[in-house]
Formats: structure tokens, sequence, C-alpha cells
């Protein structure tokens, strides 16, 4: 990707889009933003060799463009109500505007376009559309106050991200309802406070990232690669799977603690039916997870006749086996040091 | 390599640390002095964890006499052991158990005292088994599942403990007496004791658990293990002596005394007679404990340490060549064939039997003396002067089935009395077992007690154990036309010897019921609703539920996006007319 | 399954039997040498009395005498330390033969000669056996 002197422009544009919606002080500065994300975004999709990229930026591009329309006519509309002043606090305009930011993050009543369209990417590309692209709306849906939708929106996410992966052979719809499900909790999260999304966000990326690492460098997005892939190497499958088992948040590794200061924080503020409905939608994505696990260790080991030997010519096991130690130990770590402290 | 095994390297490791503990231990006495080192590992809401060693001379001697029994013991297996495989395992596991020990010993804190109590459960239950057949893990279960009622128990009083603010019990014992709390405590701690130290209900482990190897017997069930408990109480005797929690101990450990000394006349294993025989000193030792005469337990525990390892030693001996046969209906004339082991099995016989100036002698015959002329009630009495005797009794038939008479063993049968490694491990505790009543008598017991008594009850220790000793020679003896007596008191006869059926009590009696009930809720619940309900409907409706959501998923964006028009729509219509 | 007979002993033979378990029990009473032979004669004297009686009073005292004998069971029977119930039985475990061939090449290889001939060993073996008994089914052959 980075040999490619207009994947380097197409990608700083893209960064500076979603740094000024972030950094914008007013409606018309974020949806700027938003558009130049948008229009640089989708030449990184497109791939000359590759019918379905193309289809999925398309996708992409009809989707984005709806949501920042009616963005773009909701905001204006809040301005010739309110007399241009910012404050948001008429709720269906600003309900308005929180559906067409649900739409661009992919969440929960608006998501359809989301596992479909990543079906068609290459990995690294899901990466940048499961972490990066949240960015952007994420931080627009915090200014805007009302709970209702939202509330709806997190419940909704994190069941469809759970039910939808429960069936699921394909990694990339896989690692999509996964991002469905986190993102409603990042959207709990935002509900309390910034800073916890922040922590969530972070975490999430650097999960999904040791993950998307692996699956692009190895080229697996299927099920059944994983289990005859890594052969002769069980180190390599172990670690995996315990990535596996820490994106969906099982305790001794990080990916609870992100979850752990959610749930905290939502039972301090008396969410107990939010919490519920979050933890019992995450148990099924656990239980996918394990059972993906269970049967990657145990029982489906079998190997193919003609294998190809792993190329691990680009391949940094060094790398990748530090992320993996704090992906696994993160939480042991972390919670060390606190009580140190 | 011959003193570099690690039976040579333990032996002379544990000998030294043993008297540096003996010395240790003379100079505490000597100087009335306590080491108290305390080490707070975590505080929790206002309670400190600590790890807590006390160091008094009691502490002190024990430690020392545990160590030197194990060394011999260790010194002993080298021989023992010889052909096993895996004597480097047993022998770590020995200085496991060993170092349990110690930390059991020099704790005087619930949770610290925690740490040697489950170790020493966790390593007795690997010795037992340390022999993989079946009756070893029978055993071993049974040892593990009745010392757990203890851990239990101890774990309770820990959190009973909370209501002290501390887990140090030796500051609250005095002053908290008088609470109901602090007689909860003392009662949890009576039952822990109670079960490692195998009184009444739970006395089936013990016999059982001689299904380990013969020094590992030797250790365990002479100074350590079945010592914890008593040890425990020793430190809780405050408790005991002012409550009725002392009463009721009376009553269980005269009973044990009574119970084992019956069923070792009864008894045709070998070893497990001495296992018996350790179940009645033990119910001795808690006996006079719960009359408040703490010193004297102990100094009954160190001295019967000693020779009851002896013992064991000289019937692991015995066993050896005997081709592991543990039958003393099998044996017969040792005395003419093994005449130093012989020697040290007398020994220590008469040392268990009280005979004067041995080892034996100065505890049991100064316990006896100070029942007799403290209050107790006749059936006390009773219990104790007949157990007395019966301990008397199954040592001489004992000596009468091994000692005398004719071999009786197998055609092919060598005996010799050369292993030498064992003899001078036996030689050591000989020695020990000869002067370790008056030494530790003189050490003790600075001023003797005053026991004043009429001559007939001065007289009736003596005369009791004499009869016991005729008693067991008659019954051991037969004639040729004489009829079995035992065989004509069948049920009697059965139930003495089977321990009151105390084994089945606590193995088949206990897990009858449960294990129905297991197999109902296993096949109702586990295997049929909750797993029809739970397991595979949940599931099967989850993964429903994921199809029809995958209809919707059917790649139709115009669908979609309209229907986010008429969302957005749906919100306009509002805005504008409400 | 063991509970399940899978053959009708005779007569005869469950009087052996009882007469053998008798002297056992027996031997467990009367430790002595010389009590027990005594017993043994009497034990013996009165079986033989009832030998030549018809099948049916036969039938009826082997009931008997099995009765007597559960009714007078020592608590600990004399068993040998080496065999079933005694306190050594399975002491000492065996591997079986087979757990060889299951060594890694590596480790064979560390005693090239004794597998060689283990080898040659087992392909006489095969040899003998088919001559023996014949060649095997082909259909048996695969794994069951």
């Amino acid at each position: 990707m980075f040999n490619n002197s207009s994947k380097i422009l197409f990608i700083t544009v893209m960064i500076i889009g979603t740094l000024i919606t972030v950094t914008s002080n007013s409606w018309l500065g974020a949806w700027m933003g938003l558009e130049i994300n948008l229009l640089s975004f989708i030449p990184l999709l497109s791939d000359n060799n590759n019918l379905t990229s193309t289809e999925s930026s398309l996708k992409y591009f009809l989707t984005q463009a709806l949501a920042s329309t009616v963005l773009l006519f909701s905001v204006i509309l809040l301005m010739l109500k309110n007399n241009f002043n910012n404050e948001v606090n008429e709720s269906f305009t600003s309900m308005m505007i929180m559906s067409s930011l649900l739409l661009k993050s992919g969440a929960a009543p608006f998501h359809f376009w989301f596992p479909n369209m990543m079906e068609g990417l290459n990995w690294m590309n899901s990466l940048l559309l499961m972490t990066w692209q949240k960015i952007a709306p994420l931080m627009l849906i915090s200014y805007l106050n009302i709970k209702e939708l939202l509330l709806i929106s997190v419940i909704l996410s994190v069941i469809v991200g759970a039910i939808g992966g429960l069936n699921q052979t394909s990694l990339r719809k896989l690692m999509s309802f996964s991002s469905i499900n986190h993102l409603g909790w990042m959207l709990s999260s935002l509900m309390i406070s910034e800073s916890i999304w922040l922590v969530y966000f972070l975490f999430y990326s650097f999960l999904s990232f040791i993950l998307t690492f692996m699956f692009n460098i190895f080229k697996l997005f299927h099920l059944n690669q994983l289990f005859s892939w890594f052969i002769n190497s069980k180190i390599l499958k172990f670690t995996l799977f315990m990535n596996f088992l820490s994106l969906g948040g099982l305790p001794p590794f990080l990916g609870f603690l992100p979850k752990w200061l959610v749930i905290q924080q939502l039972t301090s503020c008396n969410q107990y039916f939010l919490l519920t409905a979050m933890m019992m939608s995450t148990l099924i994505t656990l239980f996918f997870y394990l059972r993906i696990c269970y049967s990657a260790f145990m029982l489906n080991y079998f190997e193919n006749n003609w294998m190809m030997t792993l190329n691990m010519n680009n391949f940094n096991m060094n790398l990748y086996l530090i992320l993996t130690f704090f992906s696994i130990f993160g939480l042991i770590l972390i919670s060390l040091f606190f009580f140190m402290l | 390599m011959k003193y570099l095994s690690i039976c040579s390297i333990s032996f002379v490791n544990l000998i030294s640390i043993s008297f540096s503990c003996f010395l240790f231990s003379l100079y505490f006495l000597l100087n009335n002095m306590v080491y108290f080192i305390e080490w707070e590992v975590v505080s929790l809401n206002s309670m400190s964890i600590v790890m807590t060693f006390l160091f008094d001379w009691m502490s002190l001697l024990f430690m020392s006499f545990v160590l030197m029994i194990a060394s011999l013991v260790i010194f002993y297996s080298k021989e023992y052991m010889e052909s096993d495989e895996n004597i480097n395992r047993f022998i770590m596991l020995v200085l496991m158990f060993v170092l349990s020990m110690m930390l059991l010993i020099i704790s005087p804190n619930l949770i610290s005292i925690l740490l040697g109590w489950d170790g020493l459960g966790l390593v007795s239950y690997c010795l037992v088994i340390y022999f993989q057949n079946i009756k070893s893990y029978n055993a071993g279960m049974l040892t593990a599942l009745s010392n757990r009622i203890g851990d239990v128990a101890l774990l309770l009083a820990i959190a009973w403990m909370l209501n002290y603010g501390s887990w140090n019990y030796i500051f609250y014992l005095e002053v908290m007496q008088n609470e109901f709390e602090m007689l909860l405590i003392g009662s949890l701690v009576m039952l822990a004791a109670m079960t490692k130290s195998a009184q009444i209900p739970f006395s089936s482990w013990l016999p059982a658990a001689m299904a380990a190897p013969t020094p590992v017997s030797a250790l365990v069930h002479s100074s350590t293990l079945v010592t914890a408990g008593v040890y425990l109480l020793i430190r809780f005797n405050i408790l005991l002596s002012f409550s009725w929690l002392g009463q009721l101990l009376l009553l269980l450990a005269s009973l044990t005394m009574f119970m084992s000394g019956l069923g070792a006349n009864f008894e045709f294993d070998l070893k497990k007679i001495i296992a018996l025989s350790t179940l009645s000193q033990l119910g001795l030792m808690m006996s006079i404990l719960s009359m408040g005469f703490y010193k004297l337990a102990m100094f009954h525990l160190l001295t019967h340490a000693l020779f009851k390892a002896l013992l064991f030693m000289c019937a692991g001996a015995i066993i050896h060549n005997m081709n592991n046969s543990q039958d003393i209906r099998l044996m017969g004339g040792l005395s003419i064939h093994m005449p130093l082991t012989s020697t040290c099995f007398n020994v220590s016989n008469l040392a268990l039997c009280g005979m004067p100036f041995l080892a034996g002698f100065y505890s049991k015959d100064m316990i006896l003396e100070v029942v007799m002329i403290s209050n107790i009630n006749m059936f006390s009495f009773f219990l104790y002067f007949f157990s007395t005797g019966l301990t008397v009794s199954y040592s001489f038939r004992l000596v009468y089935y091994s000692m005398t008479g004719d071999l009786n063993c197998g055609s092919l049968n060598m005996l010799n009395d050369e292993s030498w490694v064992m003899l001078r491990g036996m030689m050591g505790l000989l020695i020990m077992s000869i002067i370790g009543g008056s030494m530790l008598n003189w050490l003790i017991f600075p001023i003797p007690y005053m026991i004043c008594l009429p001559k007939l009850m001065k007289f009736l220790t003596l005369f009791v154990c004499i009869f016991g000793g005729l008693f067991g020679y008659l019954i051991s003896m037969t004639n040729l036309y004489s009829l079995n007596k035992s065989l004509l008191n069948y049920n009697i006869s059965v139930f003495l010897g089977s321990m009151w059926f105390m084994p089945y009590i606590s193995t088949y009696g206990m897990i009858f019921y449960p294990l129905n009930m297991g197999q109902l809720v296993v096949k109702s619940f586990d295997q049929g609703w909750s797993e029809y309900f739970g397991g595979q409907h949940l599931y099967q409706k989850l993964v429903n539920y994921s199809q029809i959501l995958f209809l919707m998923h059917n790649n139709s964006l115009k669908i979609y996006l309209m229907l986010f028009v008429f969302w957005i729509l749906i919100l306009l219509n509002f805005l504008l007319f409400m | 399954m063991a509970q399940v007979p899978l053959a009708i002993a005779s007569h005869k033979r469950q009087v052996c039997s009882l007469y053998k378990r008798a002297l056992r029990n027996l031997e467990a009473w009367y430790d002595r040498r010389n009590v027990y032979r005594y017993r043994a004669v009497q034990l013996r004297a009165r079986f033989d009395e009832n030998r030549c009686k018809d099948l049916g009073e036969g039938i009826r005292l082997l009931a008997c005498g099995q009765r007597e004998l559960f009714e007078t069971k020592h608590f600990q029977p004399r068993n040998f330390a080496n065999s079933s119930g005694g306190c050594a039985y399975e002491r000492e475990v065996i591997p079986p033969d087979w757990l060889l061939d299951y060594w890694h090449p590596l480790e064979k290889a560390q005693y090239p000669e004794y597998f060689a001939k283990r080898e040659q060993r087992k392909k006489e073996y095969v040899t003998w056996w088919e001559k023996q008994y014949g060649k095997p089914d082909p259909k048996d052959l695969g794994h069951h």
C-alpha cells in the first residue's frame, strides 16, 4: 500500500478530513471534513484488478453520500431554526443528525451496508473501515445529547453484532459483525464519558489491528483456512486464537479491560437494563469465538493433501509476538501496575 | 555417588537442622524466651493477612524431633525404596511433607497455619497413592476427603476470626474465651483437629492410609500428620478446658482409644495393628489434652513419635523380608531369624506398653496417674484403663504372632537381618526410644508433678498392664483342639475387627444417597431439561434468528437507502407538524 | 458384565470350589499350621461323608455348605501379598509390551540392535501365525 504515491496522498487527505471533522467548531466544518474523508477513502478502496472492491467502493459512496446529504440538510434546518446557533437542543433535528451519523458509522438499525461492503474489501481497507472511519462520526455523535435513539441503537447494535456473527464462516463478515457489536459498546461508553470511549476505541483498534495484520499476511478469508493453515506452526495458531478471544473480551485477556471500564461506569450510572442486554449479547459473541477456538484446537484438525508452506517472508514475527503479548497479558500487567500504584 | 544420593544429602541436612533446633529449644527453655516474627503479606479492609512464626521451646523441640525422625526415615528409605524407580519423587514428597509440617508447627496464625495444614493434606494424599494400585487410590481418596472436612472447618474458623480483626489467635484465646463466637471457633478448630488426628467419626482413614510405603507410615503416622491435630489443639488448649468442648473431646478421644485398642486385637495386618495403636495413643493424647494438661499431651506426643517411628521402621524391615506380605498369620519365629530387628521391635513395643524406664513409661504413666488424681467419671476412667490394658494386650499378641513359634510363611522365602542401612536408621531411633522419655521428662518438667495416690491406685496401672499382657498372650495361644473363640462369636468379632464398621460408614454409608441423588440430577437436569432448554434450544433459536437476520442482509442496498430516506421523512414530518 | 455367568458350572466343580474356599477360610481362622491341618482333615471328612449322595440331596447340601461358608467368612481373609486382594497387588506396574511400538523413531534409534531384532521377531510371528491359522480375510484387515 505504501509504495504507491497516490495512496499515500489519499491516506494523508483521509486523515486530514477526519481531523477537520473532529476539530471543527461548526456543523458545516464537520460536514466538510466528512466529505473530504469520504472522497479520499473511495480511491483507497478501489482496486483495478478486483471487481468486488469497486462494487464496495460504490456502495460506500452511495451510503455515505446519502448520509452526508441528510446531515447537511438537517444542519441547515437547525441553523435556520436556531439562528445559526450551534447548540443542538431541538430533538427531532438532532435525531436526524444522529440518524445520519449512525448510518455513517454503520451502527445497528442502519448497519445493513456494512457487512456487505466489507465482504469486498481487502484486509487493510477493512481495518481502516473498522477503526479510523469510525472516529469522525462517533465524535460528532458525542456532541448530541439525546439518549433515546442512542439507547435503541446500542441495544440493536450489540444484538445484531452477536447474532449476525453466529452463523458466519467468512472472516471479513465475522469481523464486521464483531465491529458492529463493539460499536454498540462504544456508543454506550460515549453516553457516559468520552475518555472511556477513547480507551475503548484504542483497545479495539489495537486488537483488531493484530488480527487483521495476521489475516492480511496469510491471506485468510474463511474460517476453514484457520483450522488447516497453521499446521506447521502451533504457536501461530495458538496465539491467533488467543487474540480472537481477546477481541471477544474473555476476562484474562486485554479485550476485557475496556469492557470492564464500561461495565463499571454503566453500573454506577444505574443503566442496568442496557448493561444486561450488552453483556448477554457479548456472551453470544464469546460463545461463537470460543466455539471456533475449541474446534480449531481440538476437533477440526485436518491437513490438506497439498499444502503451501507458510509464507513467512514478509511476516514480522517479533512484532506480532510483542503485540500478542500485550493482547494476552495486557490486562494482568495493567492490573499489576495499578495495584503497585 | 554413594554419598551423593538424594537420601544421603537430605539426611545430612535434616539431621543438622534438627540438632540446631534442639539446641535452640534448650536455650529458649533455659531462658524462657519466645521469638515472634511477623510479616504482613497484604492488608485488606484493616484486616492484615500476616505470615507469623512463633519460636518457643515447644515448637522448636517438636521441630527437632520431627526433623530427626524425618532424617532417619529418609536414611532408612535409601535401602527400603532402593529398587523403586521413582525414589527421587518419593524423597521429594517426603521433604515437602516435612516442610509443610514445619510451617504448621511454627505458625500461630490461623491463615498462615493453613499453608502447612493444606500442604500436609495434599502431600499426604500424594504419598498415600504412591503405589499406584486401586487400593492406594481408594485409601488416598478416603484420607484426602476426611482431611478435607477439617480443612473446611479451619476455613470456617478463619471466617469467624474476622470478628476479632486479626487471625493471630493466641492473642484472643484467653480474653475472648467466654464469647459465643470464640466457642464456635473452638468447636470448628476441634473438628479440624479431630479429622487430622483421626478421632472417632473420622478414624477410618488412618488404617486405610497404611497403603503408603512403610517409611511414609513411619514418618506420617508417628510424628507428623496425625499429631498435627493434637498440636493445633495444644495451641488452642485454653478453649477446651473451660467449655463443653473439652468434655465432648474427652468422650470421643477415649472412645477412639478404646475402639482402636480393641480393634488392634482383632487385626491381622502388621501395619494396621501399628496404625490402630497409633490411633489409640492419639486418643490418649487428645483425652489428656481435653482435661487441660497440654504439657503432658505434648510430652506423650514427642515420646510416642520416637517409639512409633521405630516400630514402623521395624515393621518395614519385616515386611521387606516377608516379600511384601503384611499378614501376621504368615509370620513367626522372627526373633531367631532377624534378631536385631526383633530387638528394636520389642523395645519399641515395650516402650509403647509403658515398660518402666523406656520412653513411653514416663509420659504414659504420668498421664494415667494424673487421670487418677483428677476429677473424672467412672466411664472415662474405665475407658482409660481398659484401653491401657488393651494396648499391652495387642502388643503382646503381636509379639506372640510374629516373634515366637515357628516360621509360618510361604516356602520360598529367605529371611535375613543384614539390611544395614535400614538397621542403622533404626539404631538411631532405638537409642532415642530408650533414653528419650527420661530426657524429655527432665527437660520439660523442671518441677515434678505432685501426684499423691493410695497404694492400690498407684499399682493399678501396673496391674492393668500385666493383666493385659497375659490376656494378649492367652488369646493368641492355641492348642490343637481349641475352638476359635472369635469364630464362635462371629458377629462381635467382625464388628470389633472392622473398627466398629467405621470404614463402611464413612465410605459407602456417606456416598450412597448423594450418589443416587447425583445420578437423578444428572439424568433429569444436566442431561435432561436444562440441556434441552438451556444448551440445545437456546443455540437452535439463536441460529434461527441469525438466519432470519441474513435474509435482511441480502445485498439490496436500494431498499436500505430508501428506508433511511423514509425514516428521515418521518422525522421531518414530526419536526414540521408538531 | 462380570456378574453374568458365561458357563454353567457343574455340580462337581461347584463342590470342589466350595471345598477350596472353605479351606482358605479355615486357613484364615486357624493360623497355626498344626491346628489348621487338624481342622482341614475334619473338613475333608465332612465332605467325604456326603460323597455319594444322590444329586438332589447333593444340591441341598451344597447350598447349605455355601451358606455356612458365607456366615463364617473371615473378616480379614488371608491373601497372598501379590495376588488380588493382597496388600501389594498391582504395586509394581509392568508396562505392556506393545508400548515399545509407540516409541518415537529417535528413541528407537538409541537401541538399534534390539529393535531390529524385535522387528525380525514380529515378522517371524506373522509368518508363524499365517502358517498356523492361514491368511486373514482381507475384509477384516481394515481398522475396526
